[in-house]
């Protein structure tokens, strides 16, 4: 019962999913094609370091194309990804902070900025400094909710979107969302009000001097 | 009201998550309050500056590093698919293990067939019923939780083995286990002062499937599928396999969940024991709280304990 394969862009995330776990070899190259910025996107904004995100995401991915079979088809399979993906960010995290030299607080500054400044390629978007504070701020967070703001104010998910992936309720959503704006107030007001004093801990604009 | 409001209740108020007494009160402050009127614009700000940092494309590099190991890793399905999977049929389950509500692939026989080597082992349709009871027992027990996994750890000294000619497959760390762990994630934050009690909550929501698990292990029917074991950090079963020391019996149940001590919250890892599975009925658990310490980044598991008891079973 070999099956037509007709042209794997045309099918549904569940069914390429579902024929990935069948052995059709394509079908997971075009469920990647199609949610790996996405993925990406969740990941980078999680972790703030391209390295690491881009470590999270293979994780993710090859937990996914192993997984496979263990997918249950009531989730779109884009919040099964998330999950997995959330899951191999948390990882991550984890096995960073159990790590003896870990840079905490300010440092935590310096060590994003060296790591922009080593990266080949440059941020693209011209809006590193407050990337760099945001990320930062972010990290002084509890990780529950970090990844709840990730989703909600940073990728604009819904809530009940938000809690479905997260596979928490509503109410938490909310409420991690609630703490975690209120515990970075302080590090982001600069940043609205661009004339306040900046806590400058790293160098800037040194980076792409030529 | 005189005193200011602090942010964290401002924040609780803008989603509409106090009380109504309290609520009242916080727009009657911040009605005549600038400072806390300020504070809470200052708020809807945090959710613009977050929304407005853009993150960077993924970096060729990376995707084309992603494409490489996918394609490995198509590469060895292929080839276990074809190769090794030649033994597929020595549980002679596939077929019962098919349509049990997963993506289904197992019937055909394909030689491509890719039927996930865990599968072969005993009745996957009565693991995967298992399961679903105890989803439901999970998620009835409220608050976050919701991801039932299963932990596979190492051998335990044979205890069940699966059944005969399972050691050949030992390679792929999916068969001849001695036991299985339930894992969930309850969303609890322990504290000592409440160990007992948060832990008598849990178990009394996971009980059900604790000892289905136990009985399904007893006579050997569900080493079958191993479901969502790739969202369970594999150092929590290295924790699991040190604590054991190759001796002791493995946690019933572990919960992935987080741990509260003077103010700081972190992740821990609860640790459920029981008495040996089938032994007799099951009258208390000794409950241990362990740090991520516990894995496998060097530590001593007895330095990564956090707090212990022993409940009553349910």
């Amino acid at each position: 019962m070999t099956t037509v394969i007709d042209a794997v862009q045309e099918l549904p995330d569940k069914e390429l999913l579902s024929r990935h776990a069948q052995g059709d070899d394509r079908a997971f190259g075009e469920l990647v094609r199609r949610h790996r910025e996405r993925m990406w996107a969740v990941a980078i904004r999680v972790l703030g370091d391209s390295e690491e995100a881009a470590d999270a995401l293979q994780d993710a991915f090859l937990s996914a194309f192993r997984g496979a079979h263990r997918f249950r088809g009531e989730a779109q399979v884009s919040t099964w990804l998330h999950r997995i993906v959330i899951n191999a960010c948390h990882d991550r995290m984890r096995r960073k902070m159990v790590r003896p030299a870990v840079p905490t607080d300010d440092a935590t500054l310096d060590v994003i900025s060296n790591e922009r400044t080593r990266a080949s390629t440059p941020d693209p978007t011209g809006s590193s400094d407050s990337a760099m504070d945001v990320h930062a701020a972010l990290g002084k967070l509890p990780e529950e909710q970090r990844l709840a703001l990730v989703l909600v104010d940073m990728m604009g998910y819904r809530v009940d979107e938000a809690s479905e992936i997260l596979e928490v309720a509503p109410g938490t959503v909310k409420s991690r969302c609630a703490r975690g704006r209120a515990r970075l107030l302080p590090y982001l007001s600069h940043l609205r009000n661009p004339e306040g004093p900046r806590d400058v801990t790293s160098p800037r604009g040194g980076d792409r001097a030529s | 009201m005189t005193s200011h409001v602090d942010a964290e209740t401002l924040a609780l108020s803008a989603e509409g998550l106090l009380e109504d007494t309290e609520e009242i009160a916080v727009q009657q402050h911040v009605a005549e309050c600038a400072t806390c009127s300020a504070q809470r614009s200052e708020l809807a700000d945090v959710t613009r500056v977050l929304a407005e940092v853009s993150a960077p494309p993924l970096p060729d590099s990376a995707a084309e590093r992603l494409d490489e190991a996918l394609r490995a890793e198509a590469e060895i399905r292929r080839s276990e698919g074809g190769g090794s999977g030649g033994s597929g049929g020595s549980g002679g389950s596939d077929g019962s293990g098919e349509g049990a509500g997963e993506s289904g692939a197992a019937g055909g026989g394909l030689p491509s067939n890719v039927v996930p080597m865990r599968r072969r082992f005993g009745s996957s349709n009565r693991w995967l019923n298992y399961l679903a009871v105890a989803a439901a027992a999970v998620v009835v027990a409220g608050a976050g939780t919701a991801v039932v996994s299963n932990l596979t750890g190492g051998s335990a000294g044979g205890v069940h083995e699966p059944m005969a000619g399972a050691p050949q497959h030992s390679a792929h760390g999916d068969a001849a286990q001695g036991y299985r762990s339930v894992v969930v994630h309850s969303g609890t934050v322990y504290t000592e002062d409440r160990l007992a009690e948060q832990a008598a909550a849990v178990l009394d929501d996971a009980d059900p499937m604790a000892s289905g698990g136990a009985e399904s292990d007893a006579d050997g029917t569900a080493q079958g599928d191993r479901p969502d074991a790739s969202q369970i950090p594999s150092d929590v079963s290295s924790c699991v396999e040190g604590r054991a020391d190759g001796a002791g019996d493995p946690p019933v149940l572990i919960d992935l969940a987080r741990f509260s001590s003077g103010g700081t919250q972190t992740e821990a890892w609860v640790m459920y024991y029981g008495s040996r599975p089938g032994d007799k009925a099951q009258d208390s658990y000794d409950v241990v709280v362990l740090s991520p310490d516990c894995g496998p980044s060097g530590g001593k598991p007895a330095d990564a304990e956090l707090a212990r008891t022993t409940v009553p079973a349910p």
